[in-house]
């Protein structure tokens, strides 16, 4: 049994921030739905299919920022209703796209081989190099901490990649880890 | 000059305070629940409810809170360099959740952050070192040893800060070691020993079969 530490005076100090830490950006052009209408009636999204069973291969992380704060990722995006939910998570429904996301914490499901261009197609939302989520302008995009110069839609979602996109000033500066889960 | 200054500072003094993100699981998940749930091994069903029941009791005593487990640096995303250091990221995470009064979260809220070493916390109260000083946090029992001081310490923070809440029974339950096989440290399966002396032994049972078989057919 180890002894509890006591807390510290428990004072509220943001202090030293950690990198990549923004504002959350509120309000309907920051938080968006998961579904489309196609995903909400589970048609093919393209050559995507919705598959009930489907099982995940690997996990990525996906963060987004516009214009200097954050827009997260919504639980449910390439999940098809009726869905069943636990809290802030989606924990089952119809079917599952080959991308999908259970959870709002840019933690995103592939099955097999996919790109980030899929997620955006299944999430409803464009994405380019010059659009993201519905925000105009250049789109810088980073996998492991690295600048990706191509179109963000080809970035391959390969295994616990690390994946920021920025639209717009002040940038932040971009995660290049993010430390799994267990079993993720 | 000086009553431009002023007007500003009053401006600033009047925002609400901006949540802000990313990269840790627990603030995006707490802004619409009240419980960060480590990601594994995943907390027993019995104490999950008990502590689920008692944040309820908590918030119907007048004394809401928001309450994040990390067992490891898997819970933490982009920042596993805060795991084992509660305060330093209750601090971080008090300044991530959102105060907006239209929100979820409409006041600042009460936070407790559980990690193996020990708690952390943000609007606790005057008390709330005195009232954590009994509970003992279980490092041996993972996910559930979280739990069970998480279920303790809600009940006597609230009572503490003038909010009664009866200390629920699951937090002086006996605890297990958490489920093995979602442990990571944990090492190879037995059966990656005995599968390769299993495969040996059948196929020297069958070739000696084969052998005998031959030898029985040449002398017929």
């Amino acid at each position: 049994m180890a002894a509890a530490v006591v807390l510290a005076g428990c004072a509220s100090g943001a202090g030293s921030q950690p990198q990549g830490v923004a504002p959350r950006g509120t309000g309907p052009r920051y938080e968006l739905g998961s579904l489309s209408p196609l995903t909400r009636s589970g048609r093919a999204v393209g050559d995507l299919r919705c598959l009930p069973g489907r099982r995940a291969t690997h996990w990525v992380h996906v963060e987004l920022f516009a214009r200097g704060r954050v827009m997260l990722l919504p639980a449910g995006i390439g999940i098809a209703p009726p869905r069943r939910h636990g809290g802030a998570y989606v924990t089952g429904g119809r079917c599952r796209y080959p991308v999908w996301t259970d959870e709002p914490t840019g933690l995103v499901a592939v099955s097999g081989v996919a790109r980030l261009g899929d997620l955006a197609a299944v999430w409803g939302r464009p994405l380019g190099p010059r659009s993201l989520a519905g925000f105009p302008g250049a789109v810088r995009a980073h996998v492991d901490g690295r600048r990706w110069l191509g179109d963000p839609r080809a970035i391959p979602l390969r295994r616990h990649a690390q994946i920021v996109l920025e639209t717009g000033r002040p940038y932040v500066t971009p995660h290049a880890h993010y430390r799994f889960p267990a079993g993720r | 000059m000086r009553r431009h200054a002023v007007l500003a500072l009053a401006l600033v003094l009047a925002l609400p305070s901006v949540a802000r993100a990313d990269g840790d699981p627990a603030s995006d998940v707490l802004p619409t629940q009240d419980i960060f749930f480590p990601y594994a091994p995943p907390i027993s069903a019995q104490l999950r409810t008990a502590l689920v029941r008692v944040v309820k009791q908590s918030a119907g005593a007048g004394y809401p809170l928001k309450v994040a487990m990390i067992e490891s640096g898997g819970d933490l995303g982009s920042y596993p360099q805060m795991f084992n250091q509660p305060q330093s990221y209750a601090n971080l995470l008090a300044s991530e959740l959102p105060t907006n009064p239209h929100g979820s979260i409409r006041t600042r809220p009460h936070l407790l952050v559980v990690m193996p070493v020990g708690f952390g916390g943000d609007n606790l109260g005057a008390k709330v070192d005195t009232a954590l000083e009994p509970v003992k946090i279980d490092p041996s029992a993972q996910s559930d040893g979280l739990a069970r001081a998480a279920i303790a310490a809600v009940a006597r923070i609230a009572t503490a800060n003038g909010h009664p809440v009866a200390v629920p029974p699951e937090a002086n339950a006996k605890l297990q070691a958490s489920h093995r096989s979602t442990k990571r440290s944990g090492g190879p399966s037995v059966w990656v020993f005995i599968a390769p002396l299993l495969f040996v032994v059948v196929a020297i049972v069958l070739t000696g079969r084969l052998v005998a078989r031959r030898s029985r057919r040449q002398k017929a």
